[in-house]
């Protein structure tokens, strides 16, 4: 018989406060992004929006940060369940890019610490191409990724979060400094770093 | 010799390799609704994969994307917070406690004390996420206010979540005069409340197992409620009750 309160009639022991483990379905706020009042400002985080906006975002990043394909739907859908859960404490002291590569980079992590390096760049497959585009750009761009991903791999921690925010999502340094949690000078020796790594690894690409 | 342009050429054809399809899209959105509507937030054991069957998503899923449209605050702090059942911000205490609660009539809105006590962050420019979301720009709150009021309103919240429990296992053992019972019970101690719509809800399931169930009542509750997530649900028990009522299929209420 379902109740208001759940779809699911499953027994949950660890809730003392039931014993059928239903749970009440919350409902939306209404006036969810109304101020209560002049006085009482409120922090409107749309997770609809939020991921609308960012989903390309998180997926390129996890991709650069050597989640497998074959991984990557549950990485995905981790970062955001997580962003789901936590956004109530996002306090505007960095931008939301910024937040969100904090979580997805502690998913990435814990995805290739639990399925293993990516190691070689993965081959040409569907995923690595845009529908909107033909199929010359699209093998271009599936082997410039190819590529990018086979050059991260190769980075210790450090370059790759700066390669990954700075040069691939073309965050601001600031934004990349927040991110990171590192002084300005430091992200840019590292960018500086970074960026003559990356364009040895082109010319050598280039000759060969 | 690479040039800036190469590079930036090289880096732009990545992004577009590396980036998701409309398709990716969709189908991690939908398994994350379902994640969320099952309550396994952070599990990778509850539906983590995407390769279910579309059917079985079904009615949670439309659920669970209607609330999706409209939450904008974790669900997850209020389910951890051992207050109860509860999903969601719109009755959970914890969510209160991070931020400014919804405008009622009935008690004047207080901001939770937790949120007096951080400093307030330098405010960063929005993202286009919440620009392009038409709400003002995100801040902390900083309107201080007493933290006895916010702990009496979490109190009487505690209170109308556990009389609700109470009515839901009564509705669950097919006591319907017990749960209607409760609810009287609950607007006698806990006049308005801030669970209207569940208490309505509930009343509607009750009225439908006591009398047979009705469409008209949960036409009713849906035009009251237009949206509501429990609008389902309630259309089902009725529906349920009214079958069991009169098996030859036929509603007999008005």
């Amino acid at each position: 018989m379902p109740t208001i309160f759940s779809p699911e009639h499953q027994r949950n022991p660890a809730d003392p406060d039931t014993h059928s483990g239903a749970k009440l379905v919350s409902l939306p706020e209404a006036g969810r992004n109304e101020a209560t009042s002049a006085a009482e400002p409120r922090e409107c985080f749309d997770f609809d929006a939020i991921y609308s906006e960012h989903f390309p975002f998180v997926w390129r990043c996890l991709r650069s940060l050597g989640v497998s394909p074959a991984a990557l739907d549950d990485a995905a859908q981790e970062v955001f369940v997580v962003v789901h859960r936590r956004l109530a404490e996002f306090r505007a002291e960095s931008t939301l890019r910024t937040w969100l590569y904090g979580i997805v980079r502690n998913v990435a992590q814990n995805q290739r610490r639990s399925l293993g390096r990516r190691g070689i760049a993965s081959p040409l497959d569907e995923n690595m191409s845009s529908p909107s585009q033909g199929p010359d750009e699209s093998a271009a761009d599936a082997e410039a990724a190819e590529f990018v991903a086979a050059f991260v791999d190769s980075l210790d921690a450090k370059k790759r979060d700066i390669f990954v925010l700075a040069l691939l999502e073309e965050l601001t340094i600031p934004e990349v400094a927040s991110a990171l949690d590192v002084p300005l000078n430091t992200a840019y020796t590292r960018l500086r770093a970074v960026r003559a790594e990356f364009r040895r690894a082109l010319e050598r690409r280039g000759k060969s | 010799m690479i040039d800036d342009e190469l590079e930036r050429d090289v880096l732009a054809r990545a992004r577009g390799g590396l980036s998701p399809s409309v398709a990716d899209q969709a189908r991690v959105r939908g398994a994350v609704a379902k994640r969320i509507a099952l309550g396994a937030l952070g599990s990778p054991a509850a539906g983590s994969s995407t390769n279910t069957p579309d059917g079985q998503l079904g009615e949670l899923t439309r659920d669970a994307r209607r609330w999706l449209s409209r939450l904008g605050v974790a669900l997850a702090v209020a389910a951890g917070s051992g207050t109860g059942y509860f999903f969601g911000h719109r009755a959970g205490v914890e969510a209160g406690r991070a931020q400014p609660r919804p405008h009622s009539n009935d008690s004047p809105q207080r901001v939770p004390a937790e949120i007096d006590e951080r400093a307030p962050a330098a405010p960063a420019v929005p993202t286009r996420a919440v620009e392009a979301h038409e709400s003002p720009p995100p801040r902390v709150a900083t309107v201080h206010r007493p933290a006895v009021s916010a702990e009496t309103e979490d109190a009487g919240l505690d209170a109308e979540v556990r009389l609700l429990r109470r009515v839901e296992l009564a509705l669950r053992d097919r006591n319907p005069r017990f749960a209607l019972g409760l609810l009287g019970e609950l607007e006698r101690t806990i006049p308005g409340g801030q669970l209207a719509e569940e208490r309505q809800a509930a009343r509607v399931m009750a009225r439908c197992q006591l009398e047979g169930g009705s469409r008209s009542l949960a036409k009713e509750f849906a035009a009251g409620h237009p949206g509501s997530a429990y609008t389902s649900r309630v259309e089902e028990t009725c529906r349920e009750s009214n079958e069991q009522r009169n098996p030859e299929g036929a509603d007999t209420h008005p």
